[in-house]
């Protein structure tokens, strides 16, 4: 009995323990995932974080970000060429991570629809990373990335190590 | 050791296993705590220099244009008045670089459009500028200095006498015209782009330039860029310059056959872009054409 009641109560603590580490981070500032994943990406002709009229004018409902997102950023490629952007959107507190995650998705489909005549028209390649889009959810971050599949990955393995895992 | 002696140092294991896990639970507590108020205060990414904020009751009524803010004819203004302007816009402005029809023909500076990097990371024009959500955060090719830069840091810089602007032919072919979001989206970022210009550069006068047209075969191939949508965004336009308190211009009823559509006389053969003739017209109803207070 007392070795059934030890190798259970082991197993409970190792459980906990590793419960307690599967976690991510809810601590990492935007601003720094944000220098991760450019420090990870290849980022020939810079990237510059979008503003709120981006935010406003691009999202069927900015006002879900503005409600249950603490801090986010988007950055795009400075290069107008290319379609080179990723975003993080880090949701407070009480927050819907799912119905965040689902805004980001209609914004990235949403884009894919609207620059499908343009890309055709001027950068076809560029399709390719629209149509290979990613969103991932990190504990109580949403991130997006509209990039080559090298740097997707690159862009992940950043955030995932930043945020303890 | 023996039997007890293996319980024993069990047991002292699970009270540090149980000891670390209540440690990790508090350090976690004391963090949500820390953060807590920093989720109260949201921080945004830094504004670009210029307001960006359009309310929706500010927009121009639709479908009503005010024609007062139209530049009417004038005396010949001459080169000079061209040279004092700096011409920005998307592939339809950045032609005006590439037919060589400026002072400075293909070395001109006076065209900003968007910007590129080459294979050696190197700067570079390019004739893409879309107006979007992106137009007060996008990077344009500052010919000045060969840099990469925003439209307000570039006014800041080159603080000109003239801005013409011409934008619009990409974004309109995201826009529903039975849509009132997606119009008023287009001419908040029109008027987005206006406020951040402004800011950076008070003393500038700012000619909005009517959209050019498509030939009637472009404007039928289905890809969202027609004439009709054309004529109502350059409607859209003229309404924000006066709202604004910019001039339009309406060059291209120079470029307009007897249909509405581009003339085939200045097409470059896709049915959008401009021969060098068509800018040395649209150049002719700029000057005579000329700002007027």
């Amino acid at each position: 009995m007392k070795k059934i009641t030890l190798i259970t109560t082991l197993l409970l603590c190792l459980m906990m323990t590793l419960n307690a580490c599967s976690s991510y981070r809810d601590d990492v500032d935007v601003n720094d995932l944000t220098s991760e994943i450019l420090n990870s990406v290849s980022t020939q002709g810079g990237y510059t974080a979008m503003d709120e009229l981006f935010l406003s004018l691009e999202f069927a409902n900015p006002s879900l970000i503005e409600s249950d997102v603490s801090e986010w950023m988007i950055c795009a490629s400075n290069s107008q060429s290319t379609v080179d952007e990723f975003g993080i959107f880090h949701v407070k507190e009480g927050g819907d991570v799912e119905a965040v995650k689902a805004e980001v998705w209609d914004y990235v489909q949403a884009t894919q629809v609207k620059l499908e005549v343009f890309l055709d028209m001027y950068e076809p390649a560029e399709k390719t990373k629209l149509e290979n889009a990613q969103i991932e959810v990190y504990g109580n971050y949403v991130v997006y990335t509209i990039l080559t599949p090298e740097d997707t990955t690159a862009a992940t393995n950043a955030v995932k190590t930043a945020l303890g895992k | 050791m023996n039997k007890d002696s293996i319980i024993k140092v069990l047991i002292v294991v699970i009270i540090v296993l149980l000891l670390i896990n209540v440690l990790l639970l508090a350090a976690w507590g004391v963090v949500a705590l820390v953060t807590g108020n920093r989720d109260d205060a949201p921080s945004r990414p830094a504004q670009p220099s210029g307001e960006t904020q359009t309310d929706a009751e500010d927009l121009p009524v639709i479908g009503s244009p005010d024609a007062s803010a139209m530049l009417g004819e004038s005396a010949d203004r001459g080169q000079e008045y061209i040279d004092s302007i700096i011409f920005l816009g998307d592939s339809t402005t950045y032609h005006l670089k590439s037919r060589g029809v400026l002072t400075g023909g293909k070395d001109t500076k006076q065209v900003w459009s968007g910007s590129d990097v080459d294979e050696n990371g190197k700067v570079i024009p390019a004739g893409t500028l879309t107006l979007d959500g992106r137009i007060t955060s996008a990077h344009i090719y500052y010919p000045r200095t060969g840099e990469s830069l925003t439209i307000a840091q570039a006014l800041e810089k080159e603080k000109p006498a003239y801005l013409v602007i011409t934008l619009g032919v990409n974004g309109i072919s995201y826009v529903n015209l039975n849509d009132t979001k997606s119009v008023n989206n287009f001419i908040s970022c029109y008027k987005a782009l206006i406020n951040a210009a402004r800011k950076a550069s008070p003393d500038t006068k700012i000619i909005l330039q009517s959209i050019f047209p498509v030939t009637e075969a472009y404007s039928q191939n289905g890809n969202g860029i027609t004439n009709e949508k054309i004529d109502a965004a350059n409607t859209w336009i003229l309404q924000l310059a006066k709202d604004t308190g910019c001039k339009y211009l309406d060059s291209a009823s120079v470029l307009k056959n007897g249909s509405g559509a581009l003339s085939d006389i200045y097409d470059n053969g896709d049915g959008y872009h401009l021969t060098a003739d068509a800018y040395r017209a649209v150049l002719q109803y700029i000057r005579t054409h000329g700002y007027t207070d």
